[in-house]
């Protein structure tokens, strides 16, 4: 915990908010279509997800906050459920990896994919509760199984890219 | 790698939960803020992406061009086919041109010998699509015009033909616009042979759905709807599309507007309908019911001069 480490939190902070700020880019390019198909996956939570899981300490979590903060203001949703959900998220996570030496790749995908419903499910609940108009139950969770699908290719992405792997396979390798 | 036996770490762990714990708060305070006071968030929400997106505009503006473009290269494919098509309906076009030239002309006579007055024409501000909403639940588009340039919430927009949506949250130099097929979009229509009033309502299906309709006998599939302008929000008379009829035998408006490519939208000025206020001087003159003291004093002067 040098100052070289505080050189590396800031080249991943910068990676983090660049990929971010073009996931969210992406979403909110004028295309159209006919907009009515498939919702595309849910890039930013499986980027968030991917990274804590791989590299907690270049992730500080007030970083994960404000950008989930300002994707929620800008993609129309209610501003901080999402955020909140997602910062508890990735708390969940990196308190689950962080001490041990990480998970198989199949324990992640499962614990993902757990994850990333109860975090719809729980956006959609608090929404229902609080009486907020929005899609149905069916539609809010039909996100889901398109991230899981394409979290596999965040994490290859992530790690083969920029290297964002875990510090025992970095070492390994 | 033990990050865990570092005792700095050991130390700042319960501090670190703390703060964790506070961010979490402060996230969901600004949501509940939100759900209190949706106006003043809505407006700091309308200032960020105000602040944001200009700024991002070099960068999605030429990568939407090559998209955009690799679209219609597409369609070159069918282009022989297309140009058939194009032909004929032009045939028909210039026949029903003749018809309208004919029935223009005629409508001015006729509005000349009974001297009426219509509507003045609307103004309008046009403005480039900068944005998408960004969700698939959410039918919305940012235009790059903004209260700078007069825009006002609840102003519809159109592009060339037909009602896209109406003004919805506005920047200094940005505005939203809720598409009708968003399913918080409510407009007051009438079905044009028929003159029934009725509302249309999104649902986030590509035709939104016709509500409140009194009786659904005298619309069929085909009749026009324009806006009818009850409530004041929208002019009326201005073209939204077709009735249809869904799959699930409810009838739809399909749009006029071509919502699969939506580059310029205009924004029409309009103000309301103007109020009529009192009943006017027609019925009784207006008598101040206390006279004024001044001219009482005055009168008052003048007679015991006289005197």
């Amino acid at each position: 915990m040098g100052s070289s480490s505080v050189v590396k939190i800031a080249i991943g902070a910068t990676l983090y908010v660049m990929l971010s700020a073009i996931v969210v880019l992406g979403r909110l390019m004028p295309l159209q279509g006919d907009g009515m198909g498939w919702p595309g996956p849910d890039l930013l939570f499986c980027l968030s997800c991917a990274w804590v899981l791989r590299r907690p300490d270049l992730l500080p979590v007030w970083l994960i906050a404000m950008t989930a903060l300002l994707a929620d203001f800008l993609l129309q949703r209610p501003p901080g459920l999402g955020a909140a959900l997602t910062v508890i998220a990735t708390e969940y996570l990196r308190r689950r990896v962080y001490p041990g030496p990480g998970i198989p790749f199949a324990g992640e995908m499962a614990l993902f994919a757990s994850l990333i419903s109860v975090y719809y499910f729980a956006q959609w609940l608090i929404q229902a509760i609080f009486m907020i108009p929005q899609p149905t139950l069916a539609a809010s969770l039909s996100v889901m199984p398109i991230s899981v699908l394409a979290y596999p290719l965040v994490v290859i992405l992530v790690g083969l890219c920029f290297g964002i792997r875990r510090p025992h396979e970095a070492n390994r390798t | 790698m033990t990050p865990d036996r570092d005792p700095v770490r050991q130390m700042y762990r319960p501090l670190r939960r703390i703060l964790v714990a506070a961010l979490v708060l402060s996230l969901c305070l600004v949501f509940v803020l939100w759900r209190i006071d949706g106006p003043r968030v809505e407006r700091l929400r309308a200032a960020v992406i105000d602040a944001v997106l200009p700024q991002i505009t070099w960068v999605t503006q030429p990568l939407t061009a090559t998209i955009e473009m690799a679209r219609s290269f597409r369609t070159y494919q069918q282009l022989y086919r297309q140009n058939q098509d194009l032909r004929r309906e032009l045939q028909q076009m210039k026949a029903w041109r003749e018809a309208a030239l004919q029935l223009e002309q005629q409508n001015a006579q006729l509005l000349d010998l009974s001297n009426l007055q219509l509507d003045p024409k609307l103004t309008f501000v046009t403005g480039v699509v900068l944005a998408d909403s960004g969700s698939p639940f959410r039918q919305s588009v940012l235009l790059n015009v903004g209260a700078r340039d007069g825009i006002r919430d609840g102003w519809a927009a159109m592009d060339g033909i037909g009602v896209v949506g109406r003004i919805s949250g506005v920047g200094r130099d940005s505005a939203r616009v809720i598409l009708l097929t968003d399913t918080n979009s409510v407009i007051p229509v009438t079905i044009q042979p028929s003159s029934q009033r009725a509302l249309i309502n999104g649902d986030n299906s590509p035709a939104p759905f016709i509500d409140f309709l009194e009786s659904a006998e005298l619309v069929r599939p085909g009749d026009r709807v324009v806006t009818s302008g009850d409530g004041g929000v929208f002019p009326p008379d201005l073209l939204v599309g077709q009735i249809i009829q869904g799959r699930d035998g409810r009838l739809r408006v399909s749009p006029a507007a071509d919502y699969g490519r939506l580059e310029f939208l205009r924004v029409l000025r309009f103000g309301g309908p103007e109020q009529v206020e009192g009943p006017g001087a027609l019925i009784a003159p207006h008598m101040p019911l206390i006279p004024d003291i001044d001219e009482l004093l005055a009168q008052e002067q003048g007679v015991t001069d006289g005197q």
